[in-house]
């Protein structure tokens, strides 16, 4: 077999010293592979023509170098067409990297969905005769015959909408569930300040309700302030160097979830791991089956949040002592933040913790990076 | 939840990556475009035929490879030869490229990232002016100051280099999936 990407990057290690062990390494093992495979390893003579703002001479120039004009210009193909391929796949992931061309991506995707439920909601307000408009800032589609496929497929869209098909999902499939808690997942770890008022259900006898807040930041960032249970105030959070707890008696200090957990027990157990919301999805992922709900308000003429019920898989309820029964999620449905959380615990049993703690969403606010450090409630420590 | 919202989340969490399977396949911006918005409303008006213990990707590529291979018999365009063998191979890449690390194709991406880091500095330089800052190669032969030639096999090497590299963390993420 030859080795053209051997002897070519041997040349051009030669001629533009581009000495560096990785290069050498590559060689080395293209030329194993190539001893041992008999096969030939041609690169497409190619420059990419990835730039979708290339103007149309630039485009064609380039074009005609291509693998498959290549083909195209009779002459013999010069790579295998599924390495080929591949090149164009590289291609195409190297473009989709940049922000810029993903935000282009989601601008075609929201004037799609413009349209779609603009010609619903015609449809629902029984407006006569669905009517398909381009608006301003969104690419039209060209030619006729494209504006009759929109106007077909919209009509199309509107008819299923009217017959009903499908606009009760109730008890819609696991794969769509877990789809939106993916989403909400994502939400979670955007790092934005958030607050949430925590309401906690004692399973303690005789112990009250109490108000706790929690603040959090993305996956990685979150303190818990509570009242606590006898009226003396509990923090737990994570900042730039890890998990801390300020517990009610004793020096602050840092360790991992499970040296934290013994202080709180025989009083109300924490369950620290679901303190951190983007830690909640991630598990809920992962441990629970999902359905998706009917969407509701959470208060009167309020919008309607998207609503998803997870029940914790059987395999988990031996190994997972921590883990709530249930978790139920309202989130906003456009940009899937977590609007209200419920966490249940069963009353009785080695799984037995608060019996629920609800999560409301109070404000979307930036904090300081302060607030989210021990040393800021504990002046000493560090 | 009612069915246009899931149908958003759904397109909105595979749009990415039905994005780079049509620019694969045409290497054109607008047909990739506007095969995506076909693709889009036909999935919308055949969501009912969805199997929904499936996942979505797929079924959405499958579309779109239809729609595509129709576009080619009607297109006299000569750059669009990609056959089923063809489409069937890029639908089993991206399949692979659903098994990487992270829940977006961003946070996916960050495998090519890694390759691109590990090329020789050359080589990386002249891929991240290529696809990053978008130069032409009339741009980048000024900028390097070398050959039209020397700049064109300097990104042939670079990028086959790149996807060795990729096809690599891609056949390995699918067998730890």
């Amino acid at each position: 077999m030859t080795d053209s990407l051997g002897r070519s990057l041997a040349d051009q290690k030669a001629t533009e010293n581009l000495d560096s062990p990785w290069v050498d390494q590559h060689l080395k093992s293209k030329a194993e592979d190539s001893q041992l495979n008999g096969s030939t390893s041609e690169i497409p003579a190619t420059i990419p023509s990835p730039s979708t703002s290339a103007p149309d001479d630039d485009k064609k120039a380039t074009i005609g170098e291509g693998e498959i004009a290549a083909t195209a210009s009779g002459r013999e193909p010069t790579a295998d067409p599924l390495r080929v391929a591949d090149h164009q796949l590289l291609d195409a992931l190297l473009e989709q990297s940049r922000p810029s061309r993903r935000r282009e991506t989601a601008a075609v995707v929201d004037s799609v969905m413009e349209k779609l439920r603009a010609n619903s909601a015609e449809c629902e307000s029984a407006t006569p005769a669905p009517s398909v408009s381009l608006q301003q800032g969104v690419r039209p589609l060209r030619g006729a015959w494209r504006a009759a496929r929109w106007i077909s497929a919209s009509l199309a869209a509107s008819v299923l909408i009217a017959a009903g098909g499908w606009l009760g999902w109730d008890g819609i499939n696991v794969s769509f569930a877990h789809v939106a808690a993916e989403s909400i997942h994502e939400a979670a770890k955007q790092p934005i300040d958030r607050e949430y008022r925590v309401e906690i259900a004692p399973s303690i006898p005789l112990a009250q309700r109490r108000i706790a807040k929690l603040w959090v930041r993305g996956g990685d960032r979150f303190v818990f302030d509570d009242p606590g249970p006898l009226g003396v105030r509990l923090l737990f959070g994570r900042d730039e160097k890890g998990m801390w707890q300020v517990p009610p008696v004793g020096p602050p200090r840092r360790g991992e979830f499970a040296a934290m957990r013994p202080v709180s027990k025989g009083a109300d157990e924490y369950v620290i791991p679901y303190l951190q919301l983007a830690a909640v999805m991630d598990r809920v992922r992962s441990r629970y089956s999902i359905t998706s709900e009917r969407g509701e308000s959470l208060f009167e003429g309020g919008p309607r949040c998207r609503k998803l019920s997870a029940t914790l898989l059987p395999k988990y309820r031996e190994t997972d002592l921590i883990a709530p029964e249930t978790i139920t999620i309202w989130s906003h449905r456009r940009t899937a933040v977590i609007e209200r959380l419920e966490l249940r615990w069963p009353e009785a049993g080695l799984r037995a913790a608060p019996k629920a703690m609800v999560f409301q969403l109070a404000q979307q606010t930036p904090v300081d990076d302060q607030v989210y450090r021990l040393s800021t409630y504990a002046m000493d420590v560090e | 939840m009612d069915a246009k919202d899931l149908f958003e989340i759904l397109v909105r969490e595979n749009a990415d990556m039905l994005m780079v399977y049509l620019r694969a396949i045409t290497r054109d911006a607008t047909a990739a475009d506007d095969l995506f918005q076909e693709t889009m409303l036909t999935a919308w008006k055949k969501i009912d035929e969805f199997d929904r213990s499936r996942p979505f990707g797929p079924w959405l590529r499958g579309i779109a490879a239809r729609l595509a291979l129709a576009h080619r018999r009607k297109s006299a365009d000569a750059d669009l030869l990609f056959d089923v063998a063809t489409l069937e191979h890029l639908d089993h890449r991206l399949s692979q490229v659903q098994t990487l690390a992270g829940d977006t194709l961003d946070e996916k991406l960050d495998a090519v990232r890694h390759c691109l880091a590990a090329l020789p500095a050359a080589f990386r330089q002249a891929i991240t002016l290529r696809y990053h800052e978008e130069l032409r190669p009339a741009e980048l032969t000024e900028l390097l100051k070398l050959s039209g030639e020397a700049v064109k096999k300097r990104l042939q090497r670079a990028r086959a280099l790149l996807l060795d590299c990729v096809l690599a963390k891609l056949s390995t993420a699918e067998v730890s999936s």
